[in-house]
């Protein structure tokens, strides 16, 4: 071992150093920093081009809009719900608060702040479906703010029971980005499927108050002033309680009364579904023409053109032209995914996002698919809804073997 | 050293039995503990000497000592022997744990000997293990014992085994490359994308445990955990049939 000594130059902070520091502080600050809910600018933007010929809404307005559904609504790490007697209480309060909030743990393990431990990466804070790892997932993970929801047992344009979210929850979408939750209690999904009501409801009033702030003259307070005091926020509070908060809730409201009943399954589904699927074979091509966008052979192969709702609803309806990347970039830029075309779903690979028991597959025949393009059935009867999900199981059986170029 | 303190302190808070390898749920698990022991005994060995020869040279050759030290360069025998000790304890290592390695990695147990041509043919797997970000989904190939038929029976999250049977579990990945493992069975195996893994243990108690990926997958890597739960031989046949029934109603 030897020593060599060196005069060395002593060590003073540069300038450098003292960014890094500054740098590094900002970044703490930045994961310790409260976020907020972020104003659904996408579906602002769609009504000024939809119904002010692109003219921006005043900024007081929006900032209105803000108000309000802060006072309504609360902050994510305090969220309200309002409290309107004569309708079901949607959701729990104390559930709420537990599943909102930063991320936490006490010292017997009970987390709070779940929707941000578990959803809000890919959800979002706001329930837009524009986490941070949203635009990598395919399909994009679900906007909430739309009060839409694929896969429940309640009849098209219905929001879905407490089970339905919960059944999600607990089994996770097979074939898209959501996992199963499965290992939460029971009380921690309630609590997520409470949270991710509350961000539906709040969501949907944001759009419905920003719909409301289009039609006013520019100077006009948000909701006309009928109150008697003009200027009272607490009484135009109530107003916009009233006109836009008692409609959303409303839907909300008694949901299990729009379950659509599944009659019970064949007692010999399973052992005459060879003949039961030839009949199915023939409505699938004829009368309910699944074929057109399944394709002639059930894969997934037919028509394409079609975006889902969410995107339709800023796409279509601010006539945005899908082929021009500029007008396509200006939704992208406020906060909406780039849009993607539906694939209608390949049969033969078996894999159904909204469970794969024959009775599932009945309710997606029966009702649909809300947001997609695949419609209600209402022209079937129940013995040819059966046919089909007979004949739909019995693709993905013949299939799976002979056709190449599946993906497994 | 350190090993020693950490294994003291928590022997001295009255948790001494977790101070040292987690329990085990499987009758396999006893000669890995074995290997892991020999490993923390000799590299406990290396660690006290470097532990105490670092601070004696610090001290030693401090400014305050009395002279320069000498440097001696070109021993070679001193530099074959600290190369050849390492290295006879790293091939000693790798030779000798080579039966635990083909029995835990290599020689999946055998379901049957064809008698005529003495063809050994492979325990088919229990289950299949789908890993994707960010879960485990468990599928069993139902009566027909083939995958990716319609009695197949899937269970997200959940893995149930029978008790006192040596299971095969077939590994597949969705996506990314994950790890399964289960700590209390000493087991742990990536799951690589494009490549089909076995992996087979026995379980010899019923309860239920945890499995978790061990290969940092993507951002919800934490959050990806299953269950492990070993039931009697009937007790999971009847599991089976309520997943089954519930999948076909």
């Amino acid at each position: 071992m030897w020593i060599r000594k060196e005069t060395r130059p002593r060590h003073r902070p540069t300038a450098e150093g003292g960014g890094l520091l500054v740098g590094l502080l900002a970044i703490l600050a930045g994961c310790t920093a409260e976020p907020d809910f972020r104003l659904n600018a996408v579906h602002q933007r769609t009504i000024e081009k939809e119904q002010l010929d692109g003219e921006a809404i005043a900024g007081e307005r929006i900032n209105e809009v803000g108000d309000i559904l802060t006072a309504l609504f609360g902050t994510p790490a305090d969220p309200v719900f309002p409290d309107i007697p004569g309708l079901d209480p949607v959701v729990d309060p104390g559930n709420l608060q537990w599943a909102a909030g930063p991320v936490a743990s006490d010292r017997r393990g009970l987390h709070s702040g779940l929707y941000r431990e578990h959803c809000a990466h890919c959800h979002g804070v706001s329930g837009d479906g524009a986490g941070p790892t949203a635009a990598a997932l395919n399909p994009y993970p679900r906007d909430f703010r739309l009060g839409k929801f694929k896969f429940k047992s309640t009849r098209m344009y219905r929001p879905p029971t407490d089970s339905d979210l919960r059944r999600i929850l607990e089994d996770g979408i097979p074939g898209t980005g959501m996992p199963s939750f499965r290992l939460l209690d029971e009380a921690e999904q309630d609590a997520l499927v409470d949270y991710v009501k509350y961000l539906s409801i709040r969501g949907m009033v944001e759009r419905a108050l920003l719909e409301e702030t289009a039609r006013l003259d520019p100077d006009e307070p948000l909701l006309s002033p009928r109150a008697e005091d003009p200027e009272g926020f607490d009484d135009r509070l109530g107003l916009v309680m009233d006109e836009v908060v008692i409609p959303v809730l409303e839907k909300w409201n008694d949901r299990e009364r729009n379950v659509t009943d599944v009659p019970s399954l064949p007692e010999d589904f399973f052992e005459t579904r060879k003949v039961l699927g030839t009949n199915g074979r023939a409505l699938f091509f004829g009368k309910a023409n699944c074929g057109q966008c399944h394709g002639p052979t059930g894969l997934g192969d037919g028509q394409t053109r079609n975006f889902d709702e969410w995107t339709n609803e800023w796409l279509k309806r601010a006539k945005v032209d899908e082929n021009n990347p500029l007008e396509i970039a200006e939704f992208v830029e406020l906060g909406a995914l780039p849009p993607r075309r539906l694939r209608p779903r390949n049969l033969a690979h078996k894999v159904f996002r909204g469970g794969g028991t024959p009775t599932d597959l009945y309710r997606r025949i029966a009702d649909g698919i809300e947001g997609s393009s695949m419609p209600a059935a209402s022209g079937l009867n129940s013995e040819e809804v059966w046919a089909l999900v007979a004949y739909v199981l019995e693709i993905g059986f013949l299939d799976m073997e002979g056709h190449e170029g599946h993906d497994h | 050293m350190a090993v020693v303190i950490v294994s003291g302190a928590a022997g001295w808070w009255g948790d001494f039995e977790n101070a040292w390898l987690p329990p085990s749920i499987g009758p396999r698990t006893g000669p890995i503990d074995a290997l892991f022991d020999h490993l923390h005994m000799i590299l406990g060995v290396v660690l006290v000497i470097t532990g105490l020869t670092l601070p004696w040279a610090l001290w030693r050759y401090s400014e305050k000592s009395p002279g320069p030290a000498s440097p001696r360069r070109g021993l070679v025998w001193l530099e074959l022997v600290w190369t050849a000790i390492p290295a006879g304890i790293l091939i000693w290592l790798a030779l000798a744990q080579l039966p635990l390695w083909n029995r835990n990695k290599v020689d999946r147990p055998i379901e049957y000997t064809v008698e005529t041509s003495g063809e050994r043919v492979p325990r088919p797997p229990l289950a299949r293990v789908v890993a994707r970000q960010f879960e485990w989904v468990f599928v069993y190939p139902g009566d027909d014992r083939e995958f990716e038929t319609q009695d197949d029976i899937i269970s997200p999250g959940l893995l149930v085994v029978p008790q006192d049977e040596e299971v095969v579990l077939q590994l597949n990945s969705q996506d990314v490359i994950h790890s399964f493992n289960v700590n209390l069975l000493r087991l742990k195996q990536d799951v690589v994308p494009g490549l089909t893994g076995y992996v087979w243990f026995t379980v010899n108690r019923t309860g239920t445990w945890e499995i978790n990926c061990t290969e940092l997958c993507g951002w919800g890597h934490y959050r990806m955990r299953g269950e492990l739960q070993a039931l009697p031989r009937e007790e999971f046949e009847r599991w089976q049939a309520s997943v089954f029934a519930k999948m076909h109603r």
